[in-house]
């Protein structure tokens, strides 16, 4: 009761303040009237009656303050009061208001951006049922410990029949598939990423369709009949949402399957790109092969620890190496959590990111300090007229504090939209291919609370400071306007704060030169082919009707045969391309050309010594086609490339680029030469030619050794699951202008050669070549932007404080100058100063730099983390800008008139 | 003659008493209490003011614009009936403290 009476009378008299201001007002004057009454009655006059009734209150305003402050809820009216007061003084320094919310914005935005990328990619958990819980098993070989290969089918069983640390495990594989809708469309178009999963790998993941099931045990044997669960992504992309989806009769790859369930939104399994799941299919034939195809997952039980878990798999891994030593012999088992394993990657450029963003928040609360600092020393006289007038200290603080925190509440509402417009721009980049979970980035609430928090913390690191030095300060010099003697602690603080932001502003700067000069290496890092005017697609063929399964080879291996049909249809295609009016040259290739080599193989030189290590590395290896070095623009630096009439039935040829021919005939002639490669049923190949180095990636340095043979050539009799990319060709095609036109005739052109085989995967290889790359440099651009921010914050903080060091001692100046200071003796006092603070600056920057950008290394190209001349170039830049920070206040204290400056007092 | 410091929390006490006996205005409080305490006490209106509007706003008095007796506009102050109370429990408490105070003093 007399808690709610207390509470109505504090909003009463916050509703009505100023009716309860005027009351006051009246009844002190009343006060003053009744006592001056008094006086006159006992014969005072007037005037001094009037004067010793002032006296007797002891002064309107500080009684006034005395009750405002004696009253409850009076901490709210005041805080209400500064908030306002702070306002109007804003309005009032329009240009200082502006440039503290500017730096803090950006300060704030520029965390609040940096946080709603690592909040979506690591601080968000993973969308399963406890994903702490879930480990990956991988194998990996003893001597390459971090390795992550997957198991064997052999392996996969062990680990979920005779393990007692896992509640559930389970396996997954990738694929690649065309999904048709409709089940007469037997070519099902672009094909789409999926996964086979065994059946029991759903409840490690404790995840539940929104729609139908998962798989069960009973889908697991090889004679159940397809089923397919959707992702929510394709279900709404494909199949339109629709709800009675389930049951639906589609064609996978050309063969029928049912749908049975629909993922929910976002759920992935370690790939996001993933749009469809079947179910794994094994038997007793397929149990020993070799491959490492596997992905296996698994749930720890409740109560068993990790530790607990991988030395069980270590006692695993030394038992499947005796029973399976062919393919188990020197492999062991490597537990890691899914967390890790979703985020690995992603961890240390965010991390590093986060880092800069809070760097680049320190140093525009350092900015802030100074500008706060500079600010209250030019409002020194109303602080002490304040507190003459009835202010306390605590009171001028608090008041002091309420501006700080309008000041960061403005910046964060500007901080946040600036985060919100960079975050669009970020994620119009498509930032998928380097971060996984991207699609979650966004502003919510998580991450606005983050921005909230960081606005608070800073507006207390620049708000308490200078309230502090304020509060520190007595009335009477202040009121006396006695400028120039300037408080020793104030003037270190200014000191401290223009040296430790040049030190920190050097760091992120030398960082972000590194990252700089790494893109601009790369950007001169020519790749080799010349990517103008030339498109490439991709044809598949199916596989049902172009291979047949022949059975199982001694190792375990499914073996098959091709039809010699496939590389006709090829060839054909590549004929009906070239004729389409406008082409230049037509080109195939089973790997896509600019792509890391997909198939890695060994190559030795027939009757060539060699050293022991040679012939084991893996060798890029391309089937190619006719035209293809000429419709890429590489040269052929000796011999032939391939011709239509190198078939099955001619000599088997080979081509090699010059990185292979150096190391496999150094300082001799390859062509002529016989090599072997490696490869299933492959005869050995004669060299016919040499060609110009190509780099795989464009962000490869050194060149890899390649081989190049034609896709005619290859054996129709194959075995091992890797075969089925030789379905998939690339072509490309060099056209004398812009070929984005002409894909519809090179469309139909295609699907005149084989029933109407769709084209997809378009691309122009310069876009493709650009894109390569787009993500990092995403990366380095948006660490190299909060870089440069730093840079200017940096130039306008040391700027101020300098220009407001020497406006406090304009007078100073002026008295030197009239008793006969030459120009560069003033010009070297206000210099020196600077100077001696920026060196420190510098010296700490460089010193921290080196310590730290180690940490860079990875991100770096072709850069070493300590590169001399990007240290030397950004030191001396900085040095540079912040002189000359200092040098225009020093010219400008130059141009004062002495007269004037003495007038100051 | 030296003024005395009014004691801690005694203020309100003698501020209710007065006003006990009847309404008043903060400027005749303080005449009353100088007079009652043999001019002892003189309170600081700086003092006084806080405290009438402290009491004010607990609910324990009431405040109206009058006219004074010498035909002036003044804010007159009368006790509530829970002011009432307050005053009886202030005064309990302060005969207590004061009598265990003197007998302290005496008995030493």
């Amino acid at each position: 009761m007399k808690l709610l009476h207390r509470l109505a009378s504090v909003v009463r008299w916050i509703a009505h303040r100023n009716k309860a201001e005027q009351d006051l007002d009246d009844e002190l004057q009343s006060f003053v009237d009744m006592a001056a009454a008094d006086q006159i009655r006992d014969g005072t006059t007037p005037a001094e009656a009037r004067r010793r009734a002032m006296i007797q209150l002891g002064g309107v305003e500080p009684t006034k303050e005395r009750v405002r402050t004696a009253r409850h809820g009076a901490w709210i009216d005041e805080f209400w009061r500064d908030v306002l007061h702070g306002l109007r003084q804003l309005r009032r320094a329009p240009v200082f208001a502006v440039t503290v919310v500017v730096t803090l914005a950006l300060g704030i935005g520029a965390n609040t951006l940096a946080f709603s990328i690592v909040h979506a990619v690591l601080v968000r958990e993973l969308p399963y049922r406890n994903p702490d819980r879930i480990v990956l098993v991988w194998f990996s070989p003893s001597d390459e410990p971090d390795e992550r290969a997957g198991a064997t089918l052999q392996n996969y069983f062990a680990v979920r029949d005779r393990s007692q640390a896992f509640e559930f495990v389970g396996s997954t594989s990738s694929i690649q598939a065309s999904i048709a809708v409709d089940p007469d469309d037997v070519a099902g178009g672009e094909p789409v990423a999926g996964q086979r999963v065994h059946a029991t790998f759903p409840p490690v993941f404790g995840v539940q369709p929104v729609l139908g099931t998962w798989f069960t045990d009973a889908d697991d044997p090889a004679t159940a009949a397809r089923k397919l669960v959707l992702s929510h992504r394709l279900w709404q992309q494909r199949f339109g949402g629709d709800p009675t989806v389930i049951g639906r009769l589609v064609r996978v790859d050309g063969q029928e399957a049912t749908v049975i369930g629909v993922m929910p939104e976002g759920f992935e399994i370690l790939n996001g790109e993933t749009q469809f799941w079947t179910a794994s299919r094994w038997s007793e034939a397929t149990m020993a092969s070799p491959s490492r195809m596997l992905v296996v997952a698994a749930r720890l039980k409740p109560g068993v620890t990790m530790q607990q878990a991988q030395a069980e798999m270590n006692v695993l891994a030394g038992n499947l190496a005796r029973e399976f030593p062919q393919t188990n012999k020197g492999w062991g088992i490597h537990l890691e959590p899914v967390y890790d394993a979703y985020t690995w990657r992603a961890r240390r450029p965010l991390l590093l990111l986060q880092g800069v963003v809070a760097l680049v928040l320190l140093i525009a609360c350092a900015n802030v300090i100074g500008l706060l600092l500079a600010r209250a020393s030019t409002r020194q006289q109303e602080f002490a007229m304040r507190m003459a007038l009835g202010s306390s200290r605590g009171r001028l603080v608090r008041q002091l504090f309420a501006e700080s925190v309008l000041l960061a509440c403005i910046g964060c509402v500007c901080g946040v939209a600036l985060a919100f417009a960079g975050l669009r721009a970020f994620m119009a980049q498509n930032p998928m291919t380097w971060l996984p979970r991207a699609d979650g980035i966004t502003l919510d609430a998580g991450v606005l609370a983050f921005a909230v928090v960081v606005s608070a913390a800073s507006s207390i690191l620049f708000g308490l400071l200078p309230s502090w030095t304020v509060s520190r300060r007595t009335p009477t010099p202040a009121i006396k306007r006695t400028t120039g003697v300037g408080g020793v602690p104030h003037h270190q603080l200014r000191g401290a704060l223009v040296s430790s932001q040049v030190a920190v502003a050097l760091v992120l700067l030398i960082a972000a030169g590194l990252l700089v000069n790494s893109i601009v290496r790369l950007s001169l890092n020519r790749p080799g082919i010349d990517p103008t005017n030339l498109l490439a697609f991709q044809v598949r063929l199916p596989l049902g009707e172009m291979v047949t399964p022949t059975g199982r080879d001694a190792g375990g291996f499914f073996t098959m045969k091709f039809s010699p049909r496939v590389s006709q249809i090829f060839s054909q295609i590549q004929e009906r391309l070239s004729a389409v009016p406008g082409v230049q040259s037509v080109a195939a290739s089973v790997v896509a050309p600019a792509t890391p080599a997909q198939f890695q193989i060994s190559v030795s030189a027939i009757g060539q010594p060699q050293a022991a290590d040679q012939g084991s590395e893996p060798i890029g290896w391309f089937p190619v086609s006719p035209d293809y070095f000429r419709t890429l623009g590489v040269a052929v630096v000796r011999g032939r490339e391939f011709t239509k009439s190198d078939s099955l039935a001619s000599t088997q040829v080979a081509v090699v680029n010059e990185t292979l021919a150096r190391r496999l005939w150094p300082g001799e002639d390859p062509i002529g030469r016989e090599i072997t490669i490696d490869f299933v049923n492959d005869p050995p190949r004669q060299v016919v030619g040499v060609v110009a180095d190509v780099r795989e990636t464009s962000r490869q340095r050194d060149f890899a050794p390649h081989v190049f043979v034609p896709d005619a050539q290859l054996p129709l009799a194959s075995r091992g699951w890797f075969q089925s990319p030789r379905l998939t060709m690339t072509y490309l095609v060099r056209t004398s202008t812009d070929p984005q036109p002409l894909v519809g005739s090179l469309r139909s052109a295609v699907s005149e050669v084989y029933r109407s085989q769709p084209i997809y995967g378009i691309k122009m290889m310069e876009d493709a070549m650009a894109e390569q790359l787009a993500s990092w440099e995403q990366y380095l651009m948006l660490l190299g932007a909060f870089a440069a921010i730093a840079a200017v914050l940096t130039i306008v903080g040391v700027y101020g404080l300098v220009a407001y060091g020497v406006g406090r001692r304009t007078q100073e100046i002026g008295i030197r100058r009239a008793l006969g200071a030459s120009t560069s003796a003033v010009l070297r006092l206000v210099l020196r100063q600077g100077f001696i603070l920026i060196s420190i600056g510098l010296a700490v920057g460089v010193t921290g730099s080196l310590a730290v950008t180690r940490i860079l290394q990875g991100l770096l190209w072709g850069v070493s983390p300590t590169d001399p001349l990007t240290f030397a170039l950004v030191t001396v830049s900085l040095a540079a800008a912040a002189l000359l920070a200092c040098y225009v206040p020093a010219r400008r204290a130059l141009g004062i008139n002495p007269i004037a400056a003495l007038r100051v007092e | 003659m030296e003024k005395l410091d009014v004691p801690q929390g005694t203020l309100d006490l003698m501020i209710l008493t007065i006003l006990a006996r009847e309404p008043m205005h903060g400027y005749g409080i303080s005449q009353r209490l100088a007079v009652l305490s043999h001019d002892h006490f003189h309170v600081n209106p700086g003092s006084l003011f806080p405290s009438l509007y402290r009491l004010e706003q607990d609910g324990k008095l009431k405040a109206e614009w009058r006219t004074s007796e010498n035909n002036r506009r003044a804010k007159y102050y009368r006790l509530t009936p829970a002011g009432k109370r307050q005053l009886e429990q202030q005064r309990e408490r302060w005969n207590r403290v004061s009598f265990a105070v003197t007998s302290v003093l005496e008995g030493a």
